[in-house]
């Protein structure tokens, strides 16, 4: 601390000169920072905030009219005012009592405000943090007919919220982390005490604590660090990540892990497992049939999206006596004058379609209908005008493409795409046997996953209760 | 990894797909008229194994094959056979993986090189082994639901194309009952049932005694009920004499079918589907194999794997000229010389061995 405060019996009094000094000196020039020399009671006092993290309003309506305290009139001494101003006047606002002037400023950078009081040695800390963030609005991922159209928004406290309001439960708890050492960006385990496994509380406080990242602006970040890094590659995603509150709250309810990152609209969840990527809340919004139906729809068109295109590629250049002699001769009659082989053919069409999808998430909004009318009219059409393509393989990469984003979860669908090449290829080489050996890698794969000591697809899991991991 | 009790469900579906897996394919290796009877007599002495086994995990506590061999033999000898174990593991995946390779040669690849097939489908092999047992048994229950899928398809589709006579069973027992049960004798009962001697080396994970038992009773049951009843499909549907002499019956079978010209040749996506049954069962047989290793030349978990799988792979093709020569040999060498030594006698012997040195009680 600095000389000029005077010291007395061990306490350190604050003068307001050399606290501006201090704030000056630890924050530069900073556009943000208020230091507004206010009266606090019948003292004079100094109140330090940064304007960007809170608004002015609040500032005046909860904090300044509070100060001076008015219905005072008798001066009260200054431990007095001091407590007044804790317990009567900020009672209902967050605060605490600190003493330390560099945690003050590390406070004051979450969005706290400060009151020092000229000649005392404690500092008063008040949560002023209202920031501007976008309205609760539908999901843009997840999208629902029937149920809840509430979606996290980017501010973690709005997230909360959205889920503790969905449970009142004495057991829910918010776990504080802050990661990023550069950002100290906030990050909250959230689950239900008691029902969650201890080992996977213990796994995912450890990794948060020993990460090592610098910066942290979604939680994307952290999904690649809560990946479980078994034995080998690991090719599903094992971190859910969701944008509806009713989707992780149901979660919750089956004792796993939601990890909410200030910032980011994705909602974390661990340990998920391969059935998890294939539910979406309206299944059991629906009647139970329909839910089930299109859950099955939806394990369809993931296998079709793996597929469907080697297996066109095979059977046309390997196993022609597979195809039923009618379709063949119609898939041969297309294919006449197409100068490339199939497996060319597919790739070709494949990629133009990456590219179109990766055109239509990026580009401006309002030059979308352009890629639509160029991509379907002049990809599609005119290259099978043209006799570049033949319209089988139209019909091939477009169901492949349609069933590729019928997975609820996004990034599900995203990996599911870089399979499909995998066996295109396989399938180009050695066919019908490159695509079933392509199947059982995947098959291995997935079961050989554990994403925190729980199997990540196992078929009969739900019969077995004694397992222990 | 780290001991934890296997899921009881996904272990049963491991031994059930181990003991489908070939066999299914190949049929009952059997020239007899009634073969289905054969998967039906082989169940009650195959429960002998069963016997044996569980005595032998019950004599000592918490050990496995190579522990009660080393037990039983000394150290020296014991080793030994641990060592003949993990050969006979490795003999027999790589017999299985010659099956796949003969079959889907004669299905799908005419052209394609041995070699090739062969090395990428052991690959896969090995990488599977890397997981440990209970990845490999998750593994063969999304297996078991595949092929138990394909065989109720089977079943009804040629029904629809009106393939199964049911006539084509009869003259029923036409030579007596004796040919039927010498068969049983010489052939179903060491093949499959009797393969499960390599579950003792899993004992942890399959529970102990205990756990074997009742698991591979209930495996044996299924196994002999899903064996007779594809047995006896394939009687309906080629006749008895054309099912005796035709190679793979089930594929044959298969062939039949025809829905509107529009489903057929489902033989293909059969003998691809067998594929899978193949894979875990050599994963399997890699498995304890390696694990044999480590037991003798210790190391680290996944050392052994890549290079035992490339040599099953080897052995696969160099083991025998061709096809017949593959399959004479399985059927008689293999069943004399090594399956009823090391599935029976070996395992009685170490039991006797073992009840002898160690008495009730004072086990050490």
């Amino acid at each position: 601390m600095n000389t000029d405060n005077m010291s007395f019996a061990g306490e350190e009094f604050y003068r307001l000169e050399s606290v501006k000094k201090q704030f000056s000196s630890v924050f530069g020039n900073t556009a943000d920072l208020a230091v507004v020399s206010v009266d606090v009671g019948h003292y004079k006092g100094l109140l330090c905030y940064l304007t960007t993290m809170t608004n002015t309003d609040f500032i005046i309506e909860h904090v300044l009219k509070e100060l001076t305290l008015s219905e005072h009139k008798e001066p009260v001494s200054m431990d007095e005012t001091f407590h007044l101003l804790e317990t009567v006047h900020y009672a209902a606002l967050k605060h605490e009592t600190l003493v330390d002037l560099d945690k003050v400023m590390d406070k004051i950078v979450l969005g706290n405000a400060a009151i020092f009081i000229d000649g005392f040695p404690k500092v008063l800390v008040l949560e002023v943090r209202t920031l501007n963030s976008r309205s609760i609005d539908e999901p843009t991922t997840q999208n629902v007919v029937r149920g809840p159209k509430e979606g996290f928004t980017e501010s973690a406290d709005t997230n909360m919220s959205l889920i503790r309001r969905r449970f009142n439960n004495v057991k829910l708890r918010f776990e504080k982390f802050e990661l990023g050492y550069m950002t100290h960006t906030a990050v909250y385990m959230t689950y239900l005490d008691g029902e969650v496994e201890d080992h996977i509380l213990k796994q995912v406080r450890e990794k948060l604590n020993g990460s090592q990242i610098d910066s942290l602006f979604d939680s994307a970040r952290i999904e690649e660090m809560l990946h479980s890094k078994g034995k080998g590659i690991q090719l599903f995603p094992t971190v859910y990540s969701g944008e509806r509150p009713d989707a992780i709250c149901s979660c919750l309810i089956d004792k796993r892990i939601a990890i909410i990152v200030d910032g980011s609209p994705f909602v974390l969840v661990v340990p998920a497992l391969f059935t998890d990527f294939f539910k979406s809340p309206e299944d059991e919004y629906q009647w139970v049939v329909i839910g089930t139906f299109s859950r099955v729809l939806r394990y369809f068109a993931f296998i079709l999206s793996l597929i469907v295109p080697a297996l066109y590629i095979a059977v046309t250049s390997y196993h022609q006596e597979l195809v039923p002699t009618i379709l063949l001769t119609s898939i041969a009659a297309q294919r006449e004058g197409i100068p490339f082989p199939a497996s060319i053919e597919i790739l070709l069409m494949e990629i133009t379609f990456e590219i179109l999808r990766e055109a239509g998430t990026r580009m401006p909004r309002l030059v979308g209908p352009t890629i639509s009318i160029v991509g379907a009219l002049v990809l599609g059409e005119a290259a099978v005008q043209a006799g570049v393509v033949s319209n089988i393989n139209v019909i091939v990469v477009s169901l492949t493409a349609i069933s590729g984003f019928v997975a609820p979860i996004y990034t599900f669908g995203s990996k599911v795409r870089f399979f499909r090449f995998g066996m295109i290829i396989l399938a180009s080489i050695i066919g019908l046997y490159g695509l079933v050996l392509g199947c059982a890698f995947l098959m291995v794969q997935i079961t050989r996953i554990e994403s925190f000591g729980v199997p990540y697809l196992s078929l009969f899991s739900r019969w077995d209760k004694r397992r222990v991991t | 990894m780290t001991p934890s009790k296997i899921n009881f469900v996904d272990m049963f579906a491991m031994q059930l797909v181990f003991l489908l897996s070939t066999s299914i394919i190949f049929g009952t290796p059997s020239v007899v008229p009634d073969s289905w009877l054969v998967g039906i007599i082989a169940f009650f002495p195959a429960c002998l194994f069963i016997v044996v086994y569980g005595a032998m995990l019950s004599s000592q506590k918490d050990m496995g094959l190579y522990q009660l061999l080393e037990k039983a033999w000394g150290k020296i000898i014991g080793k030994a056979f641990v060592l003949v174990y993990a050969t006979y593991f490795l003999y027999i995946a790589s017999r299985n993986i010659r099956d796949m390779v003969e079959l889907v040669m004669s299905t799908l690849l005419r052209m394609t090189p041995v070699p090739v097939i062969t090395t990428l489908f052991v690959l896969i092999v090995a990488y599977a082994t890397l997981g440990g047992i209970q990845a490999i048994a998750r593994f063969a229950s999304l297996v078991l639901c595949i092929v138990i899928m394909m065989l109720l398809t089977i079943g009804i589709l040629l029904m629809f194309s009106s393939s199964l006579i049911l006539e084509q069973m009869l003259p029923f027992l036409s030579k007596g009952i004796g040919p039927v049960v010498l068969s049983a004798f010489q052939h179903s009962i060491w093949f499959p049932y009797g393969e499960i001697v390599v579950f003792l080396v899993f004992h942890k994970e399959i529970g102990g005694a205990k756990g074997f038992r009742r698991l591979t009773l209930y495996a044996f049951l299924s196994a002999c009920l899903i064996l007779s009843v594809s047995d006896l499909i394939q009687i309906w549907t080629l006749g008895i004499e054309e099912k005796k002499y035709s190679s793979f019956a089930l594929l044959d079978a298969a062939r039949l079918i025809n829905i509107a010209n529009i489903i057929t040749r489902m033989d293909a996506i059969i003998a691809l589907i067998i594929m899978f049954g193949t894979l875990l069962k050599c994963a399997v047989f890699l498995f304890a194999c390696t694990e044999g290793l480590m037991h003798i030349f210790k190391g680290k978990t996944g050392k052994y794997n890549f290079p035992l799988a490339l040599l099953a792979g080897a052995f696969s093709i160099l083991v025998t000229r061709n096809s017949a020569e593959h399959l004479t040999e399985g059927l008689t060498y293999v069943i004399y010389t090594l399956h009823i030594p090391l599935q029976l006698i070996v395992p009685l012997l170490t039991l006797l061995l073992l009840r002898i040195r160690y008495r009730k009680g004072e086990a050490t």
